[in-house]
């Protein structure tokens, strides 16, 4: 009975133990290069949407707040650029942060991150239900509940990215609302299950692979000669409450042309195209060689998942492939041609959406830049295969407890270690290099890429200075806009001279570029500087401050 | 019917697969590198080793050595004879 009780409600010490660690250190972050551009994106469709229905309610307020953005920030994009972003953490952290009449820059950028932490943490719980309701195993589903959080990289994020992490949780519960669907056919899930991938699409446009995995799965039903007239009654309630939630969440879709829908997704594949810093070479962001991604995600996942997730994944592929040339003799054993269950169906959704990823980065010249972060949402596709793989392990041992007592015990140990990495990368868990990677190989990769070590730079100069200090930058990274996480009676001290080196005391670089800095000299040190500090974590070189000789 | 869509779909990602690993893989590397050695930092940079090396040049009192400058001023001379043999 202890037992039971003990496996039932481990999850929630699990998460209420996540929830004191995350309290407790979500001020040590810094803040995401995208966060201020993300926030005037909700003000500027709260202003929308205000504006169209013609109210006078908060309209000050918010005229006040964009003002505001404009003064602070003038260098961030305009909204009119660039207004696909999706909506749906932006607007409505916006409006609270109105109502709620939250002006100080640090309060408001922190409930931001308190935020996406708590939208992160109630989609790792979904992950959890999914890996329970698929394996009907508790230890497995806590297991990767642990996993899908402590993935450094992804841990690194959930404190500030919301974009990226939101993505992922948001398709994470996408995934939840299939499986459940197809556990039980009824409306409500359909509807869930539709309003969630209208999330997923206006979150990321590569969410749109979702609709069209769950198309082609109701296809293979009509292919094993499901009821063809209740199939085509799912698609088409599927169809209309996702383009029907997308348009009513969407304001980017309400103001487009003919011609925009006709173009619909090139907007989305126009990219700045800066130079990408890449295993030690520049390459245009348009031109990255097609390794990219995956030498990424090798380099930066720790070991033990990448050979679970590679054994988890060639067992599926290997069980679709077996199931897909037997095809006349399955249906012996099951109705279905490519699974016996639903649990075995959801795998194949969750296959179909990841080769579909797959086929898309190989087939599409995709604009990358900033690491592999654009493709975060793929933890939930290693993690998920992880946990397959130790499914197939424990199955193929179950009758051997001495191995499967090894086995666990090596599983202990590296989730250790995970988490002792953790530790040691503490709060720039976001450039964690797996073990495989020299501190040698790791100067080839960009590291800083979302500037979040600003914030560190500029206290760690405030510390050293007590009068006004001039502070340039040396790399792709609005530094100025670090101020948003120091107490604005600090502001005065601060001035932030960009590249006129000439005119500062202190030029901070996360050696992060958008140019080849080989050819182009706009971010070289002078030299009346000198080295003054180097931040380093575990050999990975965060960023570096240099003082002028004569100040 | 049901084993042509299956088999169809099945050659369909095998070219699909084949065309990327071989023609597309080759293409898009040939792309990559040229599209890259020609970045608009390495023009910039090589315009302005180019106008660095005219402005020391102008800067000297002699660009050419005596020698050279008697062949290239021949060589000029025999330009313009043949020039003006064609009209």
């Amino acid at each position: 009975m202890n037992n039971f009780f003990f496996k039932k409600n481990l999850i929630y010490f699990l998460l209420l133990f996540i929830i004191i660690i995350g309290f407790y250190i979500v001020e040590d972050f810094g803040i995401g290069i995208e966060e201020h551009f993300q926030r005037k994106s909700g003000f500027y469709w709260l202003n929308y949407i205000l504006n169209l229905i013609n109210t006078d309610f908060l309209s000050l307020e918010v005229d006040k707040k964009i003002n505001e953005i404009n003064y602070l920030n003038p260098n961030l994009f305009q909204i009119e650029q660039v207004p696909y972003y999706g909506i749906i953490f932006d607007l409505p952290m916006a409006f609270i942060e109105t109502i709620f009449k939250i002006n100080e820059p640090n309060q408001y950028f922190y409930l931001r991150h308190v935020t996406i932490f708590c939208i992160f943490l109630l989609s790792s719980f979904f992950f959890y239900k999914i890996i329970f309701e698929r394996f009907n195993n508790y230890y497995l589903a806590n297991l990767g509940f642990i996993l899908f959080i402590f993935t450094p990289r992804i841990f690194g994020n959930i404190f500030f990215d919301n974009k990226d992490i939101l993505f992922l949780s948001i398709i994470t519960i996408t995934f939840y609302y299939y499986l459940k669907y197809f556990k039980k056919n009824s409306v409500k899930n359909l509807i869930y299950l539709s309003i969630f991938s209208s999330l997923s699409t206006s979150a990321r446009i590569i969410g749109f692979l979702v609709p069209i995995s769950f198309i082609i799965i109701i296809l293979l039903y009509l292919i094993n000669g499901n009821d063809l007239k209740k199939n085509i009654k799912i698609l088409f309630i599927f169809v209309f409450i996702y383009l029907f939630a997308l348009f009513a969440h969407w304001p980017y879709l309400w103001s487009l042309s003919y011609y925009n829908f006709l173009n619909f997704f090139s907007p989305f594949f126009q990219a700045m195209n800066p130079i990408v810093f890449f295993n030690g070479e520049f390459y245009q962001s348009k031109y990255l060689p097609i390794s990219y991604l995956p030498l990424w995600i090798i380099l930066t996942t720790p070991v033990f998942i990448l050979v679970l997730f590679i054994n988890g994944f060639y067992f599926k592929i290997k069980r679709v492939f077996l199931k897909f040339i037997n095809v006349d003799k399955s249906k012996i054993f099951s109705k279905f041609d490519l699974w016996n269950s639903n649990e075995e169906c959801f795998d194949l959704f969750v296959l179909i959406n990841f080769l579909l990823i797959v086929f898309l980065y190989i087939s599409v010249d995709l604009a990358l830049l900033s690491g592999w972060r654009h493709f975060y949402f793929l933890n939930f596709f290693l993690i998920y295969f992880s946990c397959f793989s130790l499914h197939i392990i424990y199955i193929k041992f179950r009758n051997n407890n001495k191995i499967k007592y090894i086995f666990s015990f090596f599983c202990f140990i590296f989730l250790i270690l995970m988490i002792s990495d953790i530790y040691k990368y503490h709060p720039f868990q976001s450039s964690y290099f797996n073990k495989l990677v020299s501190n040698q190989l790791k100067k080839k990769f960009e590291i800083d890429t979302q500037s979040l070590s600003r914030v560190h730079a500029v206290k760690e100069i405030l510390n050293e200075r007590n009068n006004q200090v001039s502070i340039g930058t040396a790399s792709w990274t609005p530094l100025e806009n670090s101020r948003s996480l120091i107490p604005t009676k600090l502001w005065e001290k601060l001035n932030f001279v960009g590249t006129n080196f000439e005119n500062a005391d202190f030029i901070y670089t996360n050696h992060y570029y958008e140019v080849n800095i080989n050819y182009n000299k706009k971010y070289q040190i002078p030299e009346n500087f000198y080295l003054y500090k180097i931040f380093s974590v575990d050999g990975t070189r965060i960023y570096s401050i240099y003082k002028n000789k004569k100040k | 019917m049901k084993i042509f869509v299956y088999k169809s779909l099945f050659i369909f990602i095998l070219i699909f697969l084949l065309f990327h690993a071989t023609f597309g893989y080759v293409l898009k590397s040939y792309e990559s590198k040229v599209q890259n050695s020609f970045d608009k930092d390495k023009i910039n940079f090589f315009k302005d080793k180019i106008r660095n090396e005219i402005e020391k040049g102008v800067k000297r009192d002699r660009i050419l050595n005596n020698e050279d400058a008697i062949l290239i001023n021949k060589f000029i001379n025999k330009l313009k004879e043949d020039l003006n043999d064609t009209n």
